[in-house]
């Protein structure tokens, strides 16, 4: 893979910007946006309503896009994938189906038990959080090991009769840590408990199959992966969904309404209630017009082209030479493992008597975009006693020389711009 | 037109001539100031009781003359990349093109009204 290529293809970093902020979202290639532009011009009709060939195309197409998500995780089928606006309504939509499953393994009754860990986002902690406080549930957290592990033998000492469901980020958007996720499903399964996933930070990066991982759900976003905004995946177990109450209700979602009552549509319709982002999906998930063969690339089409071994092999090097290079710079810490096989490209560190949104400011007047603060995950900020850290997260596009230029402006900094 | 702050001390006189483009205000009837369009605008710092404050353009700060008149309220230090004014429990980290961190408060207007205060509307 040659990143000075890649670049090519996305508009944004003609300038020579250097876009170090992925784990926020990342820049859309032309091939994606090309996507958009020609389902407005070409295909742009409502799906699963209008019986014209306009809106059969267009339902052909976000229905592929489907597949292409099920595709690229490993999902046995498109059923087991649902459209969303990100990560955090997918986990929210786990949260409160599960909390209105009226019988069955999935009812959560009081007493019974969520586990999370301290590392989550804020995405999935709040809504366990306010869950339990809802319906009279128990919150387990799970801490860390030295240098942002999982605690591993917390998690087992937090799993009993009463655990319900685990959930588990795979991969840290502050310390970039991978979490062990076979041994969590494992460890979940043995307690009779279902594990939910947040796979933001690990499907944009690496090869992720939802099958070989052994969770039950597990969500992402589309907008960290080189998809348009407010695009989002739920992926869950077939046989879950089938028993799972609807998150939202109206249009589409239904297979009958009458004065006494509805049904709900197959999967994973179900979920998907009133009308999506039809042009978004497809540029997600890619499709192709099956009476003129033209495709429409999805960024799952353009990662799959790639190969997520490569990019995650991409993504190391780079992230060894972060690693490396900041600790090298006095008065800079920075947090996660020490051993980058155990970390995705997510890299925050602090520098000592310095505030990180000013570094990260003063980044910024380089032509440096980097994140600053507490990342949405204020208790883990918490138990590691910082106030928030500055975040410098490469993706495909970005090349070592822009690391080392980076990194020769962190240095600059903390000698001499700092007062 | 003379700008004369009591409080700082300072004089300052800015020559103001009609100029050949069509002025918004006088020609067209646009306030953009008024309207807020070209205002101080401000946001809340993740996470943290900070505001970033943006004024709206792009003005160099002069980080000589701020440094000589804020350090009658505060301690003040500077370099070519920020100055830093510590008032009281709250600070302003200025940069060159005129955007701040007012660090302190998590209060929008608060912080907007702290930037007009001390470095200018």
């Amino acid at each position: 893979m040659n990143p000075n290529a890649l670049r090519n293809d996305f508009p944004l970093l003609a300038s020579g910007l250097v876009y170090l902020d992925n784990a926020a979202t990342t820049q859309r290639p032309r091939q994606v946006l090309q996507t958009l532009t020609t389902f407005y011009e070409r295909y742009n009709a409502n799906i699963h309503r209008s019986p014209h060939a306009l809106g059969e195309a267009a339902t052909q197409m976000y229905e592929q896009a489907h597949a292409g998500v099920a595709r690229f995780i490993g999902a046995s089928s498109s059923r087991e994938i649902v459209f969303l606006r990100n990560t955090t309504e997918a986990l929210n939509l786990v949260a409160v189906s599960l909390c209105r499953g009226e019988s069955g393994p999935l009812a959560l009754r009081p007493g019974d038990e969520v586990v999370i860990t301290i590392m989550e986002h804020h995405s999935n902690f709040v809504p366990w959080q306010a869950l339990c406080r809802e319906a009279g549930l128990h919150l387990r957290i799970v801490g860390l090991r030295e240098h942002g592990a999982l605690d591993l033998d917390q998690l087992s000492a937090n799993l009993g009769p009463r655990t319900r469901l685990v959930c588990c980020t795979h991969v840290s958007n502050v310390l970039g840590t991978i979490n062990p996720v076979i041994d969590v499903a494992r460890m979940t399964h043995e307690a009779g408990a279902l594990l939910l996933v947040d796979a933001a930070q690990s499907v944009p990066s690496m090869p992720v199959n939802v099958r070989s991982l052994g969770c039950d759900f597990l969500a992402f976003s589309g907008h960290k992966m080189l998809a348009p905004f407010g695009t989002g995946v739920l992926y869950g177990r077939e046989d879950l969904l089938q028993r799972m109450s609807p998150f939202l209700f109206g249009g589409d979602m239904i297979q009958t309404v009458t004065e006494s009552g509805s049904t709900w549509s197959s999967l994973p319709w179900k979920f998907e209630a009133g009308t999506p982002d039809v042009a978004a999906g497809i540029a997600l998930g890619g499709a192709t017009d099956t009476r003129t063969g033209q495709r429409l690339v999805g960024a799952v089409d353009y990662l799959a082209a790639l190969g997520m071994d490569t990019v995650r092999a991409h993504e190391a090097a780079l992230l060894e030479q972060l690693v490396k290079g900041l600790r090298e710079i006095p008065r800079v810490t920075v947090t996660g493992p020490s051993d980058c096989a155990q970390r995705a490209a997510a890299v925050s560190f602090s520098v000592d008597g310095a505030d990180p949104f000013v570094v990260a400011r003063l980044l910024d007047d380089e032509g440096i975009c980097v994140r600053a603060g507490g990342h949405c995950a204020y208790p883990l900020a918490a138990r590691l006693g910082v106030d928030g850290t500055v975040r410098a997260s490469p993706y495909i596009y970005n090349t070592a020389s822009e690391v080392e230029r980076f990194l020769g402006v962190v240095k600059d900094i903390v000698a001499h711009r700092i007062v | 037109m003379r700008f004369l702050d009591a409080w700082a001390g300072t004089i300052e006189a800015l020559e103001i001539r009609k100029g050949q483009e069509p002025c918004p205000a006088c020609d067209h009837a646009r306030y953009e100031f008024l309207e807020g369009a070209a205002g101080t605008g401000s946001t809340k710092i993740c996470g943290r009781s900070a505001v970033q404050v943006n004024p709206g353009r792009v003005a160099a700060a002069d980080f000589q003359a701020l440094s000589a008149r804020l350090s009658a309220f505060g301690e003040v230090t500077f370099n070519s990349y920020m100055l830093r004014f510590q008032a009281g429990d709250k600070e302003i980290v200025l940069f060159p093109d005129g955007r701040a961190i007012i660090k302190g408060t998590a209060d929008e207007a608060a912080a907007r009204a702290m930037y007009a205060r001390f470095i200018g509307a």
